[in-house]
């Protein structure tokens, strides 16, 4: 306590004064010791404030590198363009506070726009925006690609959508180009976009990243899609060139057949028709040498060889008709190759046609062999020759019973594919290996013993299937069976 | 919390409602500092708190108001300490923008591991600016003192209101400040 005595005698408010001034003192000295500590404290804190912020930037930017470093890692699996957009989506959403989030896709043909929408985990829906589409998408699109947009809530050109889908303050939105005519809108529904400048900047980098992976995803896909364009482009050409070459063997064998079958034709019609005259004429002799007596005949100095000769030439005579027969066959056929000729088309149902052929063959396979019909009902019909059309299916199913010893299934089929009748002959036979099929086609060419076949079947067919506008087609492997693929072009009225 | 905002309160309340009336509150409180404050000390959160309740009993007024009306005060204190990243700032967004470094200067002085709020900034528009404000301290009232001292002394107008509040149980603060 204060020596009360030795206080001087002021007045109260005086003394106010002198404390308040005295409080003021202190007040100011406590200041500048607390400027001068301050001081010391700074520069404390600069010696080590690079430290700090060292500290603290390295912190940031390791979970900046972590989610790219992820972003990148999930862009390099092999996901489909829709997983990784779910996905992109899905892990930018968890980095603004698992905010909603919907992926749009928009589809621009023509005049005509088509736009889905998405959440990530759920399948497309088609959403009619018309409206919303003008007012809304469309600005959307004009925005740069790759790079984050906004549109505030408020803004009434998203009043309908955001009503429906949309509950925060505004829409952060990333267009992504998938195809020419395809983009793909992220759309993420947040409260704020307060970050810090080296978030956003890693939300850049993400979106540019993610836009540079779909393009090199677009690309590999175009790619694929070109590369399968060219292989079947070059195997398209090589069944071309192969399809030329048999064509242009089978025109110059055809014509040579045709022209030597024109030149044996008269030979083979008079040997034909003096065989017939000779064979009455030996029996004119025949019948005048029986009328001899008997005794006459046998004092001849060649009795024996010409009673042998009598016997014998009878049977001479008809194996010669026969042969000759054959070869008239023969001359007929190849006369087939001949595009002269001129026949008479009409409308055919192919699978009557199928049905006759196989009651010609049916005692070759009922027997032995499984047959299998699945004929598509109410096929079309096309236009061709049931006559000849009846030939190859009989060569076929001849050739299918002869390739089958002892047994197996001849399984017939006719369907309608886009514009064509496609009816596949197949069999569980011996089957072909490549150099047989190479050659099936060509007249004269028989894996059959020469007593079996002429070797012109199949190029008869062929030929035939050719007046047709029809392609066949062989595919075959040893002891695998073989499928004939016929194709017949329907002929609309 | 640093000193520097308790010595800066105390002067906010001898000027506002006088000497005697933060002594009084000081008197009603009961602080582990005492009331003893430096300003390049670190204090309890719960002071400053205890402090704003108690004299807003005393006075009769909220403490929203309270901290409002102590950042307005604040905000020229502040620019007179003469501070490296302030002291050339000639606009109220710059000064929004710089308040974070501020803070965290000011309070690592004292203890470079001490806890800082997060002040994260959104700019919609050249006349909008968004900050989001995350501390436990629920201080955002005198962050919009503070705006509104800066733009008193910037002369611009703003108009703030706050679209999330962390004292209304939100778990940020999103203050809106349009020019």
């Amino acid at each position: 306590m204060p020596d009360q005595s030795r206080d001087l005698n002021i007045a109260l408010q005086e003394k106010v004064t002198l404390l308040e001034k005295a409080l003021t003192r202190e007040r100011n000295a406590k200041k500048k010791l607390e400027a001068k500590l301050d001081q010391k404290a700074e520069v404390r804190l600069y010696d080590n404030k690079e430290f700090f912020d060292s500290y603290e930037k390295a912190t940031s930017r390791q979970v900046q590198l972590q989610f790219l470093a992820s972003l990148t890692q999930e862009l390099l699996l092999d996901k489909n363009i829709d997983e990784s957009f779910s996905h992109f989506a899905g892990n930018v959403a968890k980095l603004l506070d698992a905010c909603p989030v919907v992926v749009m896709r928009i589809n621009q043909d023509d005049e005509n726009y088509v736009w889905s929408l998405a959440s990530p985990s759920e399948s497309w829906q088609t959403m009619l925006w018309q409206k919303d589409y003008e007012l809304l998408i469309k600005p959307m699109l004009a925005k740069l690609e790759s790079r984050w947009h906004r549109i505030e809530r408020s803004n009434s050109t998203c009043n309908h959508m955001c009503s429906e889908l949309f509950f925060n303050e505004m829409l952060l939105y990333l267009i992504v180009k998938v195809t020419e005519k395809e983009r793909r809108i992220i759309l993420l529904d947040i409260s704020h976009y307060c970050y810090s400048d080296d978030f956003k900047q890693t939300l850049d980098i993400a979106a540019h990243q993610f836009g540079s992976a779909i393009k090199r995803r677009m690309t590999k896909v175009e790619l694929a899609y070109n590369i399968r364009d060219l292989r079947n482009t070059v195997s398209e050409l090589k069944a071309t060139q192969q399809q030329l070459v048999h064509s242009e063997k089978m025109s110059s064998l055809g014509q040579l057949a045709a022209g030597v079958a024109h030149e044996i034709n008269n030979p083979i019609g008079y040997i034909t028709s003096n065989l017939d005259v000779l064979k009455d004429y030996i029996n004119i002799y025949d019948q005048a040498l029986s009328q001899l007596p008997t005794k006459l005949v046998e004092q001849l100095d060649n009795a024996r060889e010409l009673s042998f000769a009598r016997e014998d030439v009878s049977e001479l005579l008809d194996s010669c008709i026969i042969g000759v027969e054959r070869v008239t066959e023969i001359v007929a056929s190849l006369k087939t190759f001949s595009r002269k000729e001129q026949d008479e088309f009409s409308a055919v149902a192919i699978n009557d046609v199928i049905e006759s052929a196989l009651k010609i063959v049916w005692n070759k396979l009922k027997y032995d062999h499984d047959i299998v019909q699945e004929l598509s009902l109410g096929l079309p019909e096309i236009h061709g020759n049931y006559g000849q059309l009846q030939q190859v299916f009989v060569n076929l199913f001849v050739n299918a019973a002869q390739a089958m010893d002892e047994s197996g299934e001849l399984r017939i089929e006719s369907n309608m594919i886009d514009n064509y009748i496609e009816v596949k002959v197949h069999d569980t036979g011996c089957g072909m290996d490549e150099s047989v099929i190479r050659r099936l086609f060509e007249p004269f060419y028989t894996t059959k013993d020469e007593s079996e076949g002429t070797g012109l079947g199949l190029s008869v067919s062929y030929a035939i299937v050719e007046k047709h506008n029809a392609m066949i087609s062989v595919n075959s492997e040893p002891n695998q069976g073989c499928t004939f693929t016929l194709k017949f072009p329907i002929v609309y009225s | 919390m640093k000193g520097a905002i308790f010595t800066g309160f105390a002067e906010y309340v001898e000027k506002e409602f006088g000497l005697t009336t933060w002594l009084k509150t000081l008197d009603s409180c009961e602080l582990a500092s005492n009331g003893e404050y430096l300003s390049t000390e670190l204090y309890e959160d719960v002071e400053f708190k205890v402090l704003a309740d108690t004299l807003g009993t005393i006075i009769g007024v909220d403490r929203e108001y309270l901290f409002r009306g102590f950042g307005e005060y604040f905000f020229p204190v502040l620019m007179s300490l003469g501070l490296p990243h302030v002291k050339e700032i000639n606009n109220l967004f710059d000064f929004m923008r710089a308040v974070d470094s501020v803070i965290h200067i000011e309070v690592q002085k004292s203890d470079p591991l001490a806890y800082t709020p997060t002040l994260l900034y959104d700019q919609p528009h050249d006349n909008v600016l968004i900050i989001r404000y995350i501390s436990h301290r629920q201080m955002c009232h005198f962050a919009e003192g503070l705006i509104l001292g800066a733009a008193a002394h910037f002369q611009q107008k703003a108009h703030i209101y706050q679209t999330k509040c962390l004292c209304k149980g939100d778990e940020h603060c999103l203050i809106r400040v349009e020019i």
